[in-house]
């Protein structure tokens, strides 16, 4: 009889145990008697149990949660071509959230750890991507197209997931698009090549206009020494012309002073370095030479 | 078994709520073993009272501690706390002294709320031109909202991280390469901002976005060589400019003190002549005019005058024929003979006058 006490508070205990359960924030539950949904049609919903405390019977009935937060699948990287028939890695990841227990339960058992949902979800968003990237070109797909494609993706996707699998698909993204390891070798090659080709067009340019910088300056020097040179020679053609006038002016009182005066200077040039000078006797110069030996004769 | 396991009610997060909830159990489970204990003792002998009081006792402490550590919950000035009633979202409390009731009727969760923190990546991109950048950014982010960011959306930290790239991406592939690494501008910047916080809002994160920051956008390693000689050229062009500019700067002004040089030359060969037929002129007109004077005998003077010079330096041959007679005269000798004469004659007369003839 003592012992009856302590076993029926125990037996409280473990039956309040089994029969009442929490579903926390962030969270729904459904309970299954022998396996059956309980609760379907119900006037509280699908069955479905929201955040709070709830009962169920204890040993008959099983408690299944789900994460109702919004979830991530972040998949590997896929490789598409694009409709030029490039190829690319494409990474992305796709927000999802479990929308209807019931039905997600149907597609995907308890599914604790979503393995089953996100590689069901996996392959519809690769597919409908795939199917994206073959219709459109790289330039297209990299640029102002991304947000585009992936509201397609996921729009498609959500017509079959939401009614057949309990799920809503929150978002799509690509979060890259990168080339394979071959292409991006081509790409860095044609990075170099445009940038060699920029260097030596830059290059090029400034020796352009360094020659004509010093073409200039070498034609404005010249020019600046030819008109030098065109006044230098006014300058001398008036020196001259003012010393044959000053010249022709003294002279023209006496021409034939001068004739004479000029010659005689001439001699005196011409002669300057010496020679042979062959001399008649009977000459204006010797005309007392031969005169003068006469007379000591005489 | 419900009660007693608070860490599986949170299977993600792996946080346990405050209170230590275990322990207190067990020790109110020995309580009521006590209590059981003591009452079959009690059957068997008196002096059960004594007994009773002190397990009494023993229950009111334990209930009291239950309560101070699971009622009396202190919130951090950082921190923001999330009250659950039975699971269900039932409050916030803001930092300082809060009540609540014990563990396991409400539990809180701490949340360092105010803290700024900051996410950064380097990663490889395409530019819209198909180029390859790498872009070094980070993001700065702080939980605006406690309540989603625990229980709205799984891996806030990996979602925001996520969608940052993404973001950034998309702003790269907008622009070309050179304007991508001539560097993003603030309206980039603000836009990158507003995307990832639409994203981010889609997702129920709870998380604000304080700023995204561009750090460095460069070409890839393997290209960086030829972007560096292309900025190399860039100076080059300028340097060469430069180089010719100077040289210009050389060569006018040097061309310019040349033709000055040249213009007083020929003025100075201009004055030379005027003043050198002046003095001709004047020199001819004085003796012109002692000739005048007397014309015979000044004319007969000149002339022997200039004789006597011009046939002092010559080798004089006197031929009374009259041109009839064969004379044989050894030119080439009297030449050499002339020659060394009058090469010391030369000598002798090197400051002779030798004045610029018309």
């Amino acid at each position: 009889m003592r012992f009856l006490a302590p076993i029926l508070a125990l037996l409280l205990v473990v039956v309040l145990a089994n029969s009442l359960f929490i579903v926390k924030e962030g969270e729904s539950a459904l309970v299954l008697q022998f396996g059956r949904i309980e609760g379907i049609g119900s006037a509280q919903g699908d069955g479905e149990l929201h955040p709070g405390l709830h009962f169920k019977l204890p040993l008959v009935q099983q408690v299944v949660r789900f994460d109702r937060r919004i979830l991530n699948l972040e998949a590997q990287p896929e490789k598409y071509l694009t409709s030029e028939k490039k190829a690319v890695n494409v990474d992305f990841y796709v927000k999802w959230q479990i929308e209807n227990s019931v039905t997600y339960y149907r597609s995907f058992g308890a599914d604790e750890f979503q393995t089953a949902a996100n590689g069901r979800l996996g392959s519809i968003i690769k597919n409908a991507l795939g199917f994206e990237f073959r219709t459109r070109s790289l330039g297209d797909l990299i640029s102002n197209a991304r947000s585009d494609i992936t509201e397609h993706v996921r729009e498609q996707a959500n017509k079959s997931t939401e009614t057949v699998l309990g799920v809503r698909i929150v978002d799509v993204r690509i979060k890259r698009i990168e080339f394979p390891d071959e292409v991006v070798t081509s790409v860095y090659n044609d990075m170099k090549a445009e940038r060699s080709r920029l260097a030596s067009e830059q290059r090029s340019a400034g020796k352009e206009q360094a020659q004509k910088i010093r073409a200039d300056a070498e034609k404005q020097a010249a020019i600046i020494k030819a008109e030098a040179e065109r006044d230098a020679q006014l300058l001398r053609g008036e020196g001259d012309a003012k010393a044959a006038e000053i010249y022709a002016g003294a002279y023209n009182k006496d021409p034939e002073f001068y004739a004479f005066d000029r010659s005689l200077r001439a001699y005196r040039e011409a002669f300057k370095s010496g020679g042979v000078l062959v001399l008649d006797p009977n000459s204006e110069f010797l005309r007392y030479f031969e005169a003068a030996k006469n007379e000591g004769k005489r | 078994m419900a009660w007693n396991e608070p860490g599986k009610r949170d299977p993600w997060q792996g946080k346990k709520p405050p209170q230590d909830v275990e322990e207190m159990l067990r020790r109110l489970r020995d309580g009521v073993g006590r209590l059981f204990g003591g009452g079959g003792g009690g059957g068997g002998s008196s002096g059960s009272g004594g007994g009773s009081g002190l397990l009494m006792i023993g229950i009111f402490i334990l209930i009291v501690v239950w309560i101070g550590t699971t009622s009396l919950i202190n919130i951090d000035a950082r921190q923001i706390g999330v009250v659950l009633r039975f699971g269900r979202f039932e409050r916030v409390m803001n930092s300082g002294f809060n009540l609540k009731w014990p563990a396991p009727i409400e539990s809180v969760y701490k949340v360092e709320a105010t803290t700024v923190r900051t996410f950064s990546d380097e990663v490889r991109m395409l530019t819209k031109d198909e180029n390859i950048v790498v872009v070094d950014f980070n993001v700065q982010y702080h939980i605006n909202d406690a309540r989603r960011y625990l229980f709205a959306a799984s891996q806030p930290e990996e979602t925001l991280k996520q969608a940052a790239e993404s973001a950034v991406r998309q702003q790269v592939a907008r622009s070309d390469m050179d304007t991508v690494l001539s560097g993003l501008g603030t309206e980039v910047v603000a836009d990158t901002e507003k995307m990832l916080q639409q994203t981010l809002d889609g997702y129920n994160v709870g998380l604000v976005i304080d700023s995204v920051n561009f750090q460095k956008i460069l070409p890839p390693p393997d290209v960086k060589e030829a972007f560096d000689d292309a900025n190399n050229a860039g100076n080059n062009q300028k340097q060469y400019v430069n180089d010719a500019q100077a040289e210009a700067a050389r060569v006018i002004p040097l061309a310019r003190g040349d033709a000055a040089r040249i213009r007083a030359e020929a003025e100075a060969y201009r004055a030379t002549k005027i003043a050198a037929a002046t003095g001709e002129a004047e020199r001819f007109s004085l003796v012109q005019q002692q000739y005048h004077l007397a014309p015979e005998v000044t004319r007969k003077r000149l002339y022997l005058e200039t004789m006597q010079e011009v046939a002092g330096a010559s080798v004089k041959v006197v031929d009374g024929s009259n041109g009839k007679s064969m004379l044989y005269l050894p030119i080439d000798k009297i030449r050499e003979d002339a020659a060394a004469a009058g090469a010391a004659a030369a000598a002798n007369d090197a400051n002779g006058n030798r004045g610029g003839n018309p």
